[in-house]
């Protein structure tokens, strides 16, 4: 009795986070949602910015500061590889996000969708949201190991050469959409905001 | 608190009116007839029962009997205008609708199940739980609609928002309601019918205030893709960001190593 008591009153509050979270606005950089804001965002991959990142972070400047220069120079410079880290994260979450948006917008305006996809997608975006929010507080509480990001970012220029052809793939067929996009908002449906 | 019921049940039934009325005036009725049904169904629920209570009385048999029996056909009404409001915000979207319906449906039958399942089994309650478990899988089914709509980033016009608010707000309100009426029967009786009807009341002018404008016409064209388009891009987009994810993982598993 207090068990069914307690499990609906519990249910309720959860459907009523749930609710207030979906009818909040999607946080969303300025550009309207299109196929082709999608694609020229999924073109600007800041990952491409690797191998400047894995330089400001290398072991050999490390042990040259170490070896080289003052405490407060030091401490400058850890300060800067923190902002830097927390940069490299928010560049994967940007390339996460557009890639999402991309997916969303075709998932939309598909006639038929498999919903094995859908469920993966949602999956991958749960888990990516979880790890973020744990590593950002990792970094906040300065317990990220500078000289193994340095080698994570080796990884990642890795990864994105992988994916290159895929994603230069993925552009010319959504640029046929979005051809088909544009010509139907000339008619007047308008998907843009 | 009897005093004070019947003050509500008659400001509800004239607020019931000017609904109805400013859902035709407006139209609505075009787009959205199974919630003009639905609004029709409490005001015919408020007429059949004034003329029950008049006739035997408040507390006879007949009136308990004839009063669930309303509440089932409004809650009926009610669930096909959600349906309706699923398919208005969703059908324009074919692969996303049908994806959605399936998921939508299936979490409602699952949802109606487990709340009569879990509910206390005596006869005396067998219609309050009837209407606990319909009522809860109305809001589970609104509150997945809504995540669908932010998820897939449907527009939605304020009218529907108001709706989903409306109808939202209300069921959740029954099923906390009649889970107290369940666990203190009699005693909670009288206070129970006056909370439902302050609840009601709410949900009334907050529709009132969806429909005080009368809605755009909405674009008829969809945008669609070829048929192949999805399945031949997807596949690679979630390769794509299960790679982002999986460079996260290294991140994280490369903070988890520090001694």
């Amino acid at each position: 009795m207090n068990l069914t008591f307690y499990l609906f009153f519990g249910f309720i509050a959860l459907l009523l986070v749930v609710f207030v979270w979906s009818v909040g606005k999607p946080r969303r950089s300025g550009l309207p949602l299109t196929i082709e804001n999608l694609l020229k965002g999924c073109e600007e991959r800041h990952t491409a910015y690797m191998p400047q990142i894995r330089q400001a972070l290398s072991e050999v400047d490390g042990r040259y500061l170490k070896e080289h220069c003052s405490q407060t120079t030091q401490r400058r410079v850890r300060r800067e590889r923190d902002r830097i880290s927390a940069a490299f994260l928010g560049a994967l979450k940007n390339d996460f996000d557009n890639l999402l948006s991309l997916a969303q917008l075709i998932a939309k305006l598909s006639p038929q969708i498999a919903a094995m996809h859908e469920w993966e997608r949602l999956r991958l975006t749960a888990t990516f949201r979880l790890q973020f929010g744990l590593i950002r507080f990792q970094l906040w509480a300065g317990r990220m190991p500078l000289d193994q990001i340095s080698r994570l970012s080796m990884v990642v220029s890795g990864l994105s050469m992988r994916v290159e052809g895929a994603i230069q793939e993925l552009g010319e067929r959504a640029a046929m959409a979005a051809e088909l996009g544009s010509a139907v908002n000339r008619r007047g449906a308008n998907f843009a905001e | 608190m009897a005093r004070l019921g019947q003050l509500l049940w008659a400001s509800n039934t004239a607020v019931t009116l000017a609904l109805l009325v400013l859902l035709v005036r407006h139209k609505i009725f075009r787009r959205s007839p199974a919630f003009v049904l639905y609004t029709v169904t409490n005001l015919l629920q408020a007429l059949v029962l004034y003329f029950i209570y008049r006739r035997w009385g408040y507390a006879s048999t007949i009136s308990w009997q004839v009063g669930w029996a309303m509440d089932l056909l409004t809650t009926m009404a009610k669930a096909i205008a959600v349906a309706e409001l699923c398919r208005q915000l969703l059908g324009a979207y074919r692969g996303v609708w049908a994806f959605a319906w399936r998921t939508l449906v299936g979490s409602a039958v699952l949802v109606t199940l487990v709340s009569l399942i879990t509910a206390n089994h005596r006869w005396e309650l067998l219609l309050p739980n009837v209407q606990r478990a319909l009522e809860l899988a109305m809001a589970s089914v609104v509150v997945l609609l809504l995540v669908f709509v932010r998820y897939y980033e449907v527009e939605t016009p304020a009218a529907d928002r108001g709706l989903t608010t409306g109808i939202c707000f209300y069921s959740c309100f029954v099923v906390l309601n009649d889970t107290l009426l369940e666990r203190y029967l009699y005693s909670y009786a009288e206070l129970w019918s006056v909370l439902g009807l302050l609840a009601f009341l709410a949900s009334l002018l907050t529709w009132i205030w969806a429909f005080r404008k009368p809605m755009a016409a909405e674009a008829s064209e969809n945008i669609v893709v070829p048929a192949g388009f999805y399945g031949a891009v997807m596949p690679e987009l979630n390769l794509r960001l299960q790679l982002l994810n999986e460079q996260l993982a290294r991140f994280w598993r490369v903070g988890d190593t520090r001694p």
